[in-house]
């Protein structure tokens, strides 16, 4: 920590609120109020504060104990309520929560409103003041929607903030008051998941609240890590408990994760974006050995076989023919699978039949796997195995697929963003394409709302977002787009730090750290509770929280009234609080109350966790799906009619990627590479911080087996490339990944070079910016590399 | 006074390392200095079929040390100043007043406990949070667990509750110094030893 | 261990050259035959201010290794249990005993009869010294070093590198026999430096895993080093062997027999200092904790 900018940051916090802040603390003390409590919302606290972790996209939402003394954060501990059961158990904040002293006081981060001076992506800023940066914004705001119009306008995917209050939400809030943007739909995170799966259940909320895994006898862990990605904080506990309730657990990944460590009875490696074709192989023997739910079958699916294909389509190839090869020649056989996947065929054969027997059993799909080419098939396949073992609606079961909680909640944010005037939108991935060539583009590539777009985006706002260049596959390719001014003519990044996307802007906001300012937020995917996040600490030189900056913003324009509604950032909590009580916390206490209580969380209990589908499995005919035949589509007639049968089968299908270990390209980039979650990172959130970094170094990770046959040793220098680019990083060998397969972490900061190419240690230089066909996501793990010293 | 220890569960630990951030984050560490080690633990051969399969034969697990006050410290023993010290909880701590940096201790622990502090001229190590003691607190690094991997207390009744066992393939055998620790094994251990498993990550718990 | 081996190196060595200097001339006190009645005497107070610096500058270099040093004066605390308290300790009973002979050298020269007693002090002194320092290095946590090569080690280099310096002050200025029975010494020495290691390279790779480590780190990642120090060993061995046959041959005075003397005294010291290095590197702790 660096003491100097420390003292500074002491000094600036006692200057800008010096005297009058003492003054209410000595009559706090005076008075005998105990220590914790703010007497008004922007004084810091000094004592133990019990709220909610900075939200990042972590997959975890946690309870931190911050100690704070003078103003400053001295010591974060984490939840350490009396209970700590299956039912309510502890809330534990990660080494990304423990150590976030770090970011908080970082001697990088921003202070102040930049102005760019040299070219886009040099990163040669000047200073400027917030009323000179709020007028060059407005300014431009209204110029570009005079010139182009509002569709011109994009506030990009962005989830480094998520407290509810602060991160892209206010300022999609302030734009679409401004007049709307183009919008998107889908994420980076799910977009091949959130698509597919309804296309099976007829809709996302497919999951059970995880208290119910602990009745599970079996769980495929399928391409899942929650102990390195946390998939909801506890998640990895979860499944330990229920490992102890004697559940047989077995992972199928490409690497032998943390999770395949602690919780694994067995790690089969599998190759990356071949998990359809054993899928299927398994499949081949349930139908074979007659360990298919055939009664379960009959009543709640369609498209098994040729009995129960829709009306019309009898003569279609169902699940059944593709897996016993009728139509195309082809059995599903796990000999057949073992050549694509790596996979011994007495292995698949013996999960098929453990998966077909024990009951009941839970597939839970990862998400590395749907992130990929032609990943809706992985994810309808892994549905369909849950279906026809009968897994549905059971305790102990799991339906796979997206499976979010059932129950109504958590909430990614309950923000009121208004109505976006502008009604069209392109899926998040294909932004650059809007810049490139908006008007261009068609319900193809997924545009949908409107026919055609009016023009280009000229006007990027990005807010608690790395997107632009450092999450975006193919990073050179964008750097170059971006670089264009007469594409994009106005670039805002809102951030933390000068981070590799701030440096492609014109004007950068300082935002304000969440314990700078006031939010709230509840469960990431799952979890009971809602925490609160008051503000303990004075923002760090001039940074303002996001929503404050769009309040200032909205000033310029003249909509300050509307976007505020004549609150600030602590009444805004105040009433998203009370909103929670009405949507999912009838019992939550008042809010001034839970503030004096310094509990910082308030959780609701699971003693019988909720099922979904329960209904539908009881009575199909009473509780039918939302599918466009009520039951459970294994053959899917929505995506039959979309005609695509290549790409889009209306079964799931195995299909070889465009980039693959198979292909012609296998010829100069052999190895697969995969970019996962990173233990010391938030995707790129936590970069720069020493203790994560010493703890998990990027690096990449290789075969011993690969090593050897390149003459690379561990801890060399290695360079990664294909014809999109090249990085150079160290490397560790080891064993705990498959032969073929080398795992480069995402999230590591780019940083251009002279030539203008990224070769830091990012993975996105490597990655095509193809999408898939049927979600229009994002392929960000089919790539294939070689590696060589350096 | 009752003499404390930890009790690690091997079959849980993830390798997360947050117990290590934790403890980073009280004793306000530099980077580089660990009072609280991950090893990870790996060996394996693959093999490659006809059929362009792979198989493993692997074990894997994670070790997280801190230190085990052991009954017979080697460190106490060694230390020329008798700067370490073994107190009245059993607990063996570093008087930094009496330290003079030479590291000998470094080479006697078995468990890479004491930790060179470069800037400071002196070694500094677990000292089982000893002012938490005092407030019934546990030390941050148990409380810290997502697995709850950790557990803390009276070594007497870990050993009720847990078992007695102080050694894991492939720590040297915790009894040679009267380890005050539990551990329980990771079901890959008898694998590990077959296949000569060891330290694969000595670049993330080095010292400095 | 980066940080503290150089000043470990030297320490190590250069208190070991000072006692082998001091031990080899004692041999020669023992053994009349070897000396004639003036010339090492006479010569004995500079042998001394050798033997003196070279202890000096390596105490000095081990507080060079400690982080704290302003606190070193308590390093004897610990005498009861700590192997390094008692290095310590005996490595200041060596030196302040040494010391005191090369002062009284200038100031009351030889042949005074305490100077015999204090010389032999100083003697025992310095062989219970190198004792000691090797036992420091005997942990079960460092199986490399927790056998018997390592004091069989420190005595053979205190002997060869006493044995080298005393070889120069000798020639051409000291009895024959004298220079001829140094010479076998360095001979011996080096010769026998050469003959164990094989044993010990043997142990090392069937005692146990982290021996086995060791031995890896001496022939992979330090295979150069260690290939070199065994050539400057051997040239050792020649040099002595040459410097032999020299003196042999012309038993008349000639300058050019410094030459296989100084050489002997440089490869001498090259392969110490290898050896030294590479005893500091491939000290591989058990399991790697």
């Amino acid at each position: 920590m660096a003491r100097q900018n420390r003292r500074d940051f002491i000094r600036n916090s006692v200057v800008a609120g010096g005297i009058a802040l003492s003054a209410p603390v000595w009559i706090e003390k005076a008075f005998g109020i105990e220590a914790g409590m703010a007497v008004a919302s922007h004084i810091p606290r000094d004592g133990w504060v019990n709220l909610g972790c900075p939200a990042h996209n972590c997959g975890g939402r946690c309870l931190l104990k911050v100690l704070v003394r003078d103003g400053v954060i001295t010591r974060i501990e984490t939840d350490s309520r009396e209970k700590d059961t299956a039912a309510d158990p502890q809330l534990r904040a990660c080494l990304r929560g423990r150590s976030y002293r770090k970011r908080q006081y970082h001697p990088d981060r921003l202070q102040y409103p930049l102005l760019r001076t040299g070219r886009r992506g040099e990163g040669q800023f000047k200073r400027i003041s917030w009323d000179e940066a709020y007028d060059l914004m407005a300014s431009k705001m209204l110029e570009i929607k005079e010139q182009y119009g509002n569709e011109a306008f994009h506030v990009p995917y962005g989830t480094g903030s998520y407290s509810h209050l602060n991160g892209r939400w206010p300022a999609a809030r302030l734009i679409n008051l401004f007049g709307g943007s183009l919008d998107y739909y889908n994420s980076y995170s799910w977009a091949a998941i959130s698509k597919a799966t309804p296309t099976v259940y007829g809709t996302g909320v497919c999951g059970n609240q995880r208290q119910d895994w602990l009745n599970s006898k079996y769980i495929l862990m399928w391409g899942w890590n929650p102990a390195e990605m946390r998939d909801g904080t506890n998640s990895e506990y979860f499944l330990k408990l229920a490992r102890q309730n004697g559940a047989r657990v077995v992972c199928i990944d490409p690497r032998m994760t943390l999770s395949a460590v602690a919780l694994a009875d067995e790690w089969i490696p599998i190759r990356p974006g071949t998990d359809t074709a054993m899928m299927s192989a398994m499949a081949y023997i349930m139908i074979r050995e007659g360990l298919v739910d055939r009664e379960f079958i009959q009543t709640h699916c369609i498209g098994f076989d040729k009995t129960q294909m829709p009306k019309g389509l009898e003569n279609e190839e169902s699940y059944t023919d593709y897996i016993l090869g009728n139509r195309d020649g082809i059995p599903k056989t796990p000999v057949w699978a073992a050549k694509i996947t790596g996979v011994p065929a007495a292995t698949i054969t013996r999960i098929a039949r453990e998966f077909g027997t024990i009951k009941p059993a839970m597939l839970y799909q990862g998400y590395g796997m749907q992130r990929r080419a032609y990943g809706e098939q992985p994810v309808r396949g892994g549905c369909v195995l849950a279906s026809i073992t009968g897994n549905i609606g059971i305790p102990g079961g799991w339906a796979s697929g997206i499976a979010l909680q059932p129950g109504g909640g958590p909430f990614w944010s309950i923000f009121p963003t208004g109505i976006n005037p502008v009604k069209a939108k392109i899926p998040v991935f294909l932004w650059t394409e809007a810049i490139l060539r908006g008007p261009e583009l068609t319900e193809k590539e997924g545009l949908i709302g409107v026919d055609k777009l009016s023009t280009g985006l000229k006007f990027i706002w990005a807010v608690a977002s790395n997107i632009l260049i450092n999450q975006h596959s193919n990073t050179n390719r964008t750097a170059e787009i971006l670089r264009n001014e007469d594409l994009v003519k106005f670039i805002v990044v809102q951030d933390q730090f000068l981070t590799s996307s701030a440096m492609f802007a014109d004007l950068v906001l300082p935002a304000c750290t969440h314990f700078e300012t006031w939010g709230l937020e509840d469960g990431w995917k799952y979890g009971e509770e809602v925490f609160v996040m008051p503000q303990i600490v004075e923002p760090y030189g001039e940074s303002q929280s996001d929503f404050a900056i769009c309040a200032g913003l909205a000033k310029k324009l003249g909509l300050a009234e509307a976007f505020t509604e004549q609150l600030d950032e602590r009444g805004w909590t105040k009433r998203l609080w009370d909103e929670f009580r009405q949507l999912r916390f009838p019992e939550l206490p008042d809010f001034e109350e839970f503030l004096k209580s310094n509990q910082g969380v308030y959780t609701v209990p699971v003693e019988h966790p909720e099922i979904s589908f329960a209904d539908f499995r009881r009575d199909p005919e009473k509780h039918p799906l939302k599918t466009p035949s009520g039951k459970i589509e294994i053959f899917s007639e929505q995506l039959f009619r979309m005609d695509q049968p290549v790409e889009i089968p209306p079964i799931p299908k195995y299909i070889q990627e465009w980039e693959s270990p198979f292909g012609p390209e296998a010829d100069s980039y052999p190895l697969q590479a995969i970019g996962p979650h990173y233990m010391s990172r938030v995707h790129s959130t936590h970069d720069n911080i020493d203790w994560l970094q010493s703890a998990f170094p990027q690096r990449l990770f290789i075969n011993s087996v690969d090593a050897e046959a390149r003459g690379i040793e561990d801890g060399d220098e290695v360079t990664a490339f294909n014809h999109r680019g090249q990085i150079h990083l160290p490397c560790r060998v080891t064993p705990r990944i498959m032969p073929g397969v080398v795992s480069i972490p995402q999230g590591s900061w780019s940083h251009f070079g002279k030539d203008g190419l990224d070769e830091q240690k990012n993975v996105n230089t490597l990655v095509s910016e193809r999408w898939t066909p049927l979600a229009f996501g994002n392929a960000q793990h089919t790539i294939m590399v070689e590696v060589k010293k350096r | 006074m009752a003499k404390f220890g930890f009790y690690f569960d091997a079959s849980a630990c993830s390798g997360c390392k947050t117990c290590q951030i934790a403890c980073q984050d009280k004793n306000d560490l530099p980077v580089g200095i660990r009072f609280r080690r991950i090893y990870e633990i790996c060996g394996a051969t693959w093999r490659q079929d006809d059929q362009n399969t792979w198989v493993p034969e692997i074990a894997a697990y994670n070790i997280s040390v801190a230190c085990n006050h052991c009954e017979d410290a080697p460190c106490v023993k060694a230390c020329p100043t008798q700067a370490m010290y073994k107190d009245d909880n059993g607990i063996v701590a570093v008087d930094p007043k009496k330290c003079i940096g030479c590291r000998y201790c470094e080479w006697a622990c078995p468990y890479g406990a004491p930790q060179y502090n470069k800037k400071l001229g002196i070694m500094q190590k677990c000292d089982l949070c000893r002012d938490y003691l005092a407030d019934g607190k546990v030390p941050v690094c148990v409380s810290s667990c997502p697995m709850r991997a950790l557990d803390f207390g009276p070594l007497d009744e870990l050993q009720k509750r847990y078992g007695n066992q102080t050694t894991l393939y492939p720590l040297p055998d915790g009894d040679l110094v009267g380890a005050g620790w539990v551990i329980k094994s990771h079901p890959a251990e008898t694998k590990a030893k077959e296949l000569s498993a060891r330290i694969i990550n000595p670049e993330e718990v080095k010292n400095g | 261990m980066a940080d503290n081996t150089l000043p470990l190196v030297i320490f190590t060595l250069l208190v070991q050259f000072s006692v082998g200097i001091v031990t080899v001339y004692g041999l020669f006190l023992l053994f009349p035959h070897f000396r004639s009645k003036n010339e090492i005497p006479r010569r004995f107070k500079w042998i001394l201010i050798v033997s003196s610096a070279a202890a000096l500058v390596g105490v000095a270099a081990s507080f060079m290794h400690l982080g704290n040093p302003l606190s070193s004066y308590r390093a004897v605390a610990n005498l009861g249990s700590s192997r390094l308290s008692l290095e310590i300790f005996t490595v200041l009973i060596y030196l302040g005993s040494l010391l005191a002979l090369t002062v009284l050298q200038f100031v009351i020269p030889y042949p005074q009869r305490h100077h015999h007693w204090l010389t032999i002090l100083t003697l025992i002194a310095g062989i219970v010294v190198i004792y000691v320092m090797a036992t420091v290095y005997l942990l079960p946590t460092r199986p490399a070093w927790n056998s018997i090569f390592t004091p069989i080690g420190f005595y053979l280099t205190t002997l060869l590198t006493g044995s080298a310096l005393l070889l120069l002050f000798q020639i051409n200025s000291g009895s024959w026999s004298s220079q001829k029975a140094l010479a076998i010494i360095i001979i011996a020495i080096s010769t026998l430096h050469l003959v164990v290691l094989p044993f010990y390279m043997t142990w090392l790779g069937e005692a146990n895993d982290a021996t086995r480590a060791s031995l890896e780190v001496v022939l992979k990642n330090q295979l150069t080093l260690f290939l070199l120090g065994i050539v400057a060993m051997g040239l050792t061995a020649s040099c002595g062997l040459w410097a032999l046959f020299s003196i042999k041959s012309c038993m008349i005075k000639n300058r050019y027999l410094f030459i296989p003397s100084i050489a002997a005294f440089i490869f001498a010291w090259a392969a110490v200092i290898i050896d030294r290095v590479l005893f500091y590197l491939h000290g591989v702790s058990v399991g790697g904790f």
